[in-house]
């Protein structure tokens, strides 16, 4: 199957008079091997520079019950060798390509990916068709894995005043699968609990072509990376279809707080976050729209409110499916807004501020120039956001991923355009404060001045 | 994420080696394709000139994606402040966005906003940077936003109060990081007296900010003849310069420029280890380092590739031996700091309590290691090939391409010094490496700065010249 999708996205906005429309051209063409492979290309022409990223259609959602952060530590062990390939392979010739490689686990995808000049293509296809044909899974590697992973966790949660907490712990409190609401991270005893055995069952069934995507952008021709994919990875053996169970969950029927302690946190900060309708109903791109208009930037409502109005927070962060980004994502996601706020402030007035700003929105809609400012701030984080043939790959990687064709990535622009004043109003009836989850940090024995401060607001 | 590459080090990242006849004799495997020949980094055509003024302006067309980004760079940053007045500059570049004569704070922020990008200030050692990006057809609104921030920031009473408490806030929870505490008594260790011995402000100096000082500090620091205006875009070089010279053309500073920063001198004596108390920390955080050389050294090059392969990428000597074999750590890694006055040479790892002393044991092993023997062929040509890679990786974007111009333009040397140009990088031999190494990763010379739980730690540190 070969198809091809090339369009010139217009500019956003009406240019200054006189002046050319501005234009992107971003030329996608497909294939499919017959192992179920999809093979996706983006020709740039310019630097000499292709960023490269395979798929694979697990994340830590779906990671076995009783091993929790096993995505991860899973992920990890794709870079520890293979038999054809041993320990230290990969990254001797990756660098001594002039190329640079990363891993990334989200809830629904890992993706693995290179940017390398490109007279190195042939290599780094090779490396991932190898180690997409198996692993060395040796016990070693797993114990040595183990070790750093932790840690990660140690640098990024443990010793961090605030511990990841909007990606650790409120999920806990938001939902009530055990998919959603797990920590992707993994407990400790969980991840001495991995085995060999467990590496090889994952890989078997998630790591095959035909739940893969291979992408490609740089200044390489598609023919020439069609048939390129077809030597290196073409004789790898299909497995089976994995299931997908669904993930989607209601909005919560009350809400819910959880005050935890921090030893180092010197500064209060709380997350809330409300669960999300699925990436194709009518109000997601509108409530991406709104999480934009609440937190992107000084000039986002939350910021002038809350930092600049009443002085209660210092910083303000969050938005649509913040993990995974855009609009990627299975069943839920969740909307997230991350606060942090002044040590006298009871965390319910900052709620109450949070639900103020909501209610106004859903009462009086947003003004037209307001709502064209913020669109055009998504479109022109997107654009940059491609500008890197890395960005780029994995942004093609998840269009094929998440909907079978990338038509639905090129098609972003126009569905953010689309978005009125009226169908944010109506998003932001999603966000009401009885579906919502908070998650309080506060510097420690200042507890009970938190909870204390939260009786007039939500109940724990 | 295996490694937190970007948190790590401004440019490149980590890298290897077991012990060096292992990592020697490892074979690539047979039906591994050729690597073809390199291709040339493109170099990008900079449309130079300097205005009357003195103010140097740098335009670079570049195509892609219908995107711009506007940088005025100044010389100075950090450096300019006084020792009374220590970080003044931070709250300068802060305080620069609380609003002009004709746009406060909030209208700057949405007219920013509607032009799809955000306002950028940013103080560090040797400049203080206003930038924004935008769409490419904004282009004449984010030039003048730039330009009015430039000459007209009226630093109003709110918007300064609104800073400087921003500014404690801040203080506070930096306080509480780690790699802060480090980095900042590590500057002190290193520069001492000298203006980069600072690198944040203190309650009190935030305190002591006042709208009249930031208005006479601005317009003595901010002027054309220290300056850069860089534009980087889908845009026409012709027309942003006509645009440049109606904005910028009667620009003028006030009262006397601040002079340049004095040259730093090495701090003389033994090592010394420096441990910062940080109770209930599960892991020590250690940066070890020197002064490094100027970048226009004839030893620039060198350097590069000795800490590329000592501790700038994934497969250095570092990474691979206290990461990959001992699983001390997630992220280690090592890099040259580039300044005006002299940089340094740092190596930094975040590690769990209970191997904090062998982990420095490794690093100052790794270090001599680097200083006494020669690097293998094998080692120089990955070195070389991961270094010119990360360059034309970083440059394939507009902002990526903007740094790198302001890093040069910083430092004195031209735009045809990009990324240190490959013909410097293939006359460096493999006795150059050591002979930088032994200077600049001397570890019988270092300055160690640990932060984590004292108790734990002082003892761990003990053996390698800690004081008790």
């Amino acid at each position: 199957m070969l198809s091809a999708a090339a369009l010139l996205i217009p500019a956003l906005l009406a240019p200054p008079s006189g002046a050319a429309s501005p234009r992107m051209s971003l030329p996608v063409k497909t294939h499919v091997l017959s192992n179920g492979l999809t093979v996706v290309v983006s020709e740039q022409p310019g630097s000499p520079v292709v960023g490269l990223t395979v798929l694979y259609r697990i994340g830590s959602r779906l990671e076995p019950r009783n091993r929790t952060g096993f995505a991860h530590l899973f992920e990890h062990l794709m870079f520890e060798g293979t038999p054809n390939a041993p320990k230290g392979v990969f990254d001797r010739v990756c660098e001594g390509s002039g190329g640079t490689n990363n891993g990334q686990t989200r809830p629904d995808v890992t993706i693995y990916w290179e940017s390398f000049p490109s007279p190195a293509l042939d290599r780094f296809l090779w490396l991932e068709a190898d180690r997409m044909k198996t692993l060395a899974f040796e016990a070693a590697a797993l114990d040595n894995q183990r070790d750093v992973v932790k840690e990660e966790i140690r640098v990024n949660v443990q010793n961090d005043p605030y511990g990841l907490f909007e990606y650790q712990d409120l999920p806990k409190a938001l939902f009530d699968k055990w998919e959603n609401a797990h920590d992707g991270y993994g407990d400790f005893h969980d991840l001495d609990a991995a085995s060999v055995a467990d590496v090889k069952s994952f890989f078997a069934a998630y790591y095959r072509p035909n739940n893969a995507v291979l992408a490609v952008a740089g200044d390489v021709p598609a023919k020439e990376v069609f048939s390129k994919a077809e030597r290196y990875f073409g004789a790898i053996p299909r497995g089976e279809t994995p299931a997908r169970p669904d993930l989607s969950e209601p909005p919560r029927a009350r809400s819910a707080v959880v005050v935890k302690e921090s030893a180092l946190a010197k500064t209060p900060a709380l997350g809330m976050g409300w669960r999300m309708p699925s990436r194709t109903h009518v109000d997601a791109i509108p409530l991406l729209v709104l999480g934009e208009l609440l937190h992107n930037g000084r000039a986002a409502r939350l910021y002038t409110a809350l930092v600049e109005g009443s002085e209660i927070a210092t910083d303000v962060s969050g938005g649509f499916n913040p993990f995974q980004g855009g609009a990627w994502y299975d069943g839920t996601t969740l909307l997230l807004s991350r606060i942090a706020y002044k040590r006298d402030v009871p965390y319910a007035r900052v709620l109450a501020a949070v639900d103020a700003e909501v209610a106004r929105i859903v009462k009086e809609g947003v003004p037209a120039e307001e709502l064209s400012r913020v669109k055009t701030k998504i479109l022109a984080d997107w654009y940059a956001n491609l500008e890197s043939r890395f960005g780029l790959s994995v942004e093609l990687a998840q269009a094929v991923a998440f909907d079978g064709r990338p038509d639905g990535f090129l098609e972003f622009p126009k569905k953010v355009e689309a978005v009125t004043g009226k169908d944010v109003r109506r998003a932001a009836a999603w966000l009401v404060p009885s579906a919502r989850a908070t998650v309080v940090v506060t510097p420690k024995g200042e507890t009970r001045k938190a909870e204390e401060a939260g009786k007039a607001g939500d109940s724990p | 994420m295996r490694a937190a590459v970007a948190l790590l080090l401004a440019a490149a990242l980590p890298l290897s080696a077991e012990n060096p006849k292992k990592a020697d004799a490892m074979t690539l495997p047979e039906d591994l394709p050729a690597l073809l020949p390199e291709k040339p980094l493109p170099s990008p055509d900079v449309v130079s000139l300097t205005l009357p003024s003195g103010l140097v302006v740098q335009v670079v067309r570049k195509d892609g994606v219908p995107l711009v980004s506007v940088r005025l760079v100044v010389k100075g940053g950090l450096s300019d402040d006084a020792p009374s007045e220590p970080g003044f500059a931070q709250l300068l570049a802060d305080a620069l966005k609380e609003g002009t004569a004709g746009r406060n704070g909030p209208v700057l922020a949405t007219a920013v906003q509607g032009a799809g990008g955000d306002l950028v200030t940013a103080a560090l050692p040797d400049s203080l940077t206003i930038g924004v990006s935008g769409l490419a057809g904004k282009t004449p609104l984010l030039l003048d936003v730039v330009a009015d921030v430039a000459r007209r920031a009226s630093f109003p009473a709110e918007g300064v109060a609104r800073v400087k408490a921003l500014a404690h806030e801040r203080l506070e929870t930096e306080e509480s990081d780690p790699f802060f505490v480090a980095a900042r008594a590590f500057a002190k260790g290193l520069y001492g007296g000298h203006p980069y011995g600072v690198i944040a402000p203190t309650a009190d100096s935030i305190d002591a900010v006042t709208s009249g000082r930031l208005l006479t500090e601005s317009r003595r620091r901010l002027r054309p003849e220290r300056s850069l205006l860089l534009v980087v875009g889908a845009v026409d070089p012709v027309s942003v310069t006509a645009e440049v010279k109606r904005l910028f053309g009667s620009w003028k500073g006030s009262g006397e420029a601040p002079p340049p920063a004095p040259e730093a001198k090495p701090p003389a004596g033994p090592r010394r280890i420096e441990i910062l108390d940080r109770p209930g920390s599960v892991q020590t955080v250690l940066v070890v380092g020197l002064l490094g050389p100027l970048r226009t050294s004839a030893d620039a090059g060198a350097l590069e590739l000795a800490m590329t392969m000592y501790g700038g990428a994934f497969t250095s000597r570092l990474v691979q031996n206290l990461r990959e074999e001992k699983g001390y750590t997630y992220s280690p890694g090592a890099g040259v700091r580039w300044l005006a006055a002299r940089g340094t040479v740092r190596s930094r790892a975040a590690v769990r309590n209970d191997v904090t002393g062998a982990s420095l044991g490794e690093i100052f092993y790794e270090m001599t290691r680097m200083a006494t023997t020669e690097p293998t062929d094998e080692e120089m040509e990955r070195s070389r090939r991961v270094f010119a890679g990360l360059k034309a990786i970083s440059l394939q974007t507009g902002p990526g391409l903007a740094d790198e111009l302001s890093r040069l333009w910083v430092l004195g040397l031209p735009p045809s010094e990009i990324g240190l140009t490959t013909e410097t990088l293939a006359k460096v031999t493999k006795a150059d490496v050591k002979r930088v190494s032994k200077r600049y990763l001397a570890s019988s010379r270092a300055l160690v700065v640990a932060v984590g739980d004292a108790a734990k730690v002082r003892e761990e540190l003990a053996p390698l010249g800690a004081a008790e």
